[in-house]
């Protein structure tokens, strides 16, 4: 049922994401909304449902041109990984400790993501400077944002606050 | 306690993405069937994200009303400094016209100020001494005869206007050739007086200076037959004029400096 949830949840926040990115991009720089709706999937699921679900999202977001095929689902299938396992490591305590673990999950999103994408472009160190540390900040904006909104109750169903899984 | 199967499953999971991933990466050169899965994947997706992209106009259209306002502003102003632009060189040509078809010597001058004085019609004009004015130099506008300089500094003059209660000039029906005195009343029209009732006056016939006093060059328009009525003394008509020159609304002028006749006669 939660997997259901989350799938739909997934790819509500691609939809979001193709269809008000224009609204959210400030100077160039624009939030990832399925990294964040993808890390929230890992507190609630098992690493192996998570993995599934970020290939199939990068898989989405390469079909609707995020880059050439294969590039997103591989890029999706590591960061999803990543965060679940990160998860698995230890439990956390406080909204804070809980933001620190998404600003380094959507850090080496946004990081992998242009050295995918602009490797061997020029400038690439710039880059890392004017967008991906930007984009970090404002999807972590959008995250705390998030946190005052929602009642404290949903982050405890969605086991937020470090229950054990296994 | 870790559960090793399902660690193994987890691993075999991320194996099996990152090699189908790879695979997807390496057949990127088959453009049709990429394509294909770009079409559909779009097709599922547009079709999907309908309603969001409602919200999405919504909040864009704000956004680009705003945009719009801003320009619409921007246009505004440009639009009515074009429009100024354009009047001053109607004004302008004019007022060159004018002076090549009559001859003048004349100080091209700009409306700086009106005299606020209740009663008093004059204004002041950026010319002065300095650029060769005098008193009881004639000014016209772009219609015509717009009244005589009575002060002058240094660098500005003060211009009696038509319409002044204490301006007196020779006039002349266009057409009748019947001559008179046009005074002005202090209002926003003049009179014009001395015109025998023998005369036929009509409404809207045209008034010309008679050229025949020391100040104004003949030739210049006054404006236009208005009213028409008799005398108290039964002689003569007295006859309301419209101005050719509001003395409010002008902005550039010419004093006339020195008409071709009075050059000649100075080399005489």
């Amino acid at each position: 049922m939660k997997t259901a949830i989350f799938s739909i949840l997934l790819f509500i926040s691609i939809l979001i994401q193709i269809s008000v990115k224009p609204i959210l991009t400030y100077w160039g720089v624009a939030p990832d909304l399925t990294v964040l709706a993808l890390c929230f999937a890992a507190f609630a699921l098992p690493r192996n449902s998570v993995t599934v679900m970020g290939f199939a999202t990068g898989f989405i977001r390469d079909s609707l041109g995020f880059s050439m095929l294969g590039v997103g689902s591989l890029l999706f299938t590591v960061i999803a990984f990543a965060a679940a396992s990160l998860l698995r490591k230890r439990s956390f305590q406080s909204l804070f400790e809980v933001t620190l673990y998404f600003s380094i999950i959507i850090l080496s999103y946004f990081f992998l993501y242009h050295v995918f994408i602009n490797l061997f472009a020029d400038g690439f160190g710039l880059m890392i400077i004017t967008r991906v540390l930007p984009s970090t900040l404002l999807s972590i904006l959008i995250l705390v944002i998030l946190f005052i909104l929602i009642p404290n109750k949903f982050w405890y169903r969605i086991n937020l606050y470090g229950q054990t899984r296994y | 306690m870790i559960n090793y199967r399902k660690s193994w499953t987890d691993y075999f999971t991320l194996f099996v993405a990152i090699v189908i991933s790879l695979i997807l990466i390496a057949r990127n050169g088959d453009a049709s069937r990429n394509s294909a899965i770009h079409t559909i994947t779009l097709e599922i997706t547009s079709t999907l994200a309908t309603p969001f992209a409602f919200w999405h106009d919504i909040l864009g259209v704000r956004k680009e009303n705003q945009r719009l306002k801003q320009r619409n502003i921007q246009l505004q102003l440009e639009n009515s400094r074009l429009y100024q632009d354009r009047l001053e060189k109607n004004r302008l040509m004019k007022l060159l016209d004018l002076r090549e078809n009559f001859g003048f010597k004349s100080i091209p001058a700009r409306v700086v100020g009106l005299d606020g004085m209740m009663g008093v019609h004059s204004f002041i004009l950026d010319k002065g001494k300095k650029d060769g004015v005098k008193i009881n130099m004639p000014v016209i506008a772009t219609q015509g005869l717009a009244g005589k300089v009575i002060q002058l500094s240094e660098h500005n003059s003060v211009v009696q206007a038509v319409t002044d209660k204490n301006f007196r000039v020779a006039a002349r029906l266009q057409d009748e050739r019947f001559s008179g005195i046009l005074k002005g009343t202090g209002g926003d029209k003049a009179e014009l007086w001395g015109i025998p009732l023998s005369a036929s006056v009509n409404v809207g016939d045209k008034l010309i200076t008679l050229g025949m006093d020391s100040i104004y060059p003949p030739y210049l328009q006054l404006g236009k037959v208005l009213q028409v009525k008799d005398g108290p003394e039964g002689l003569f008509y007295v006859i309301k004029v419209e101005p050719a020159e509001i003395y409010s609304r002008i902005e550039q002028v010419l004093i006339i400096a020195q008409t071709d006749s009075t050059n000649e006669n100075s080399n005489l």
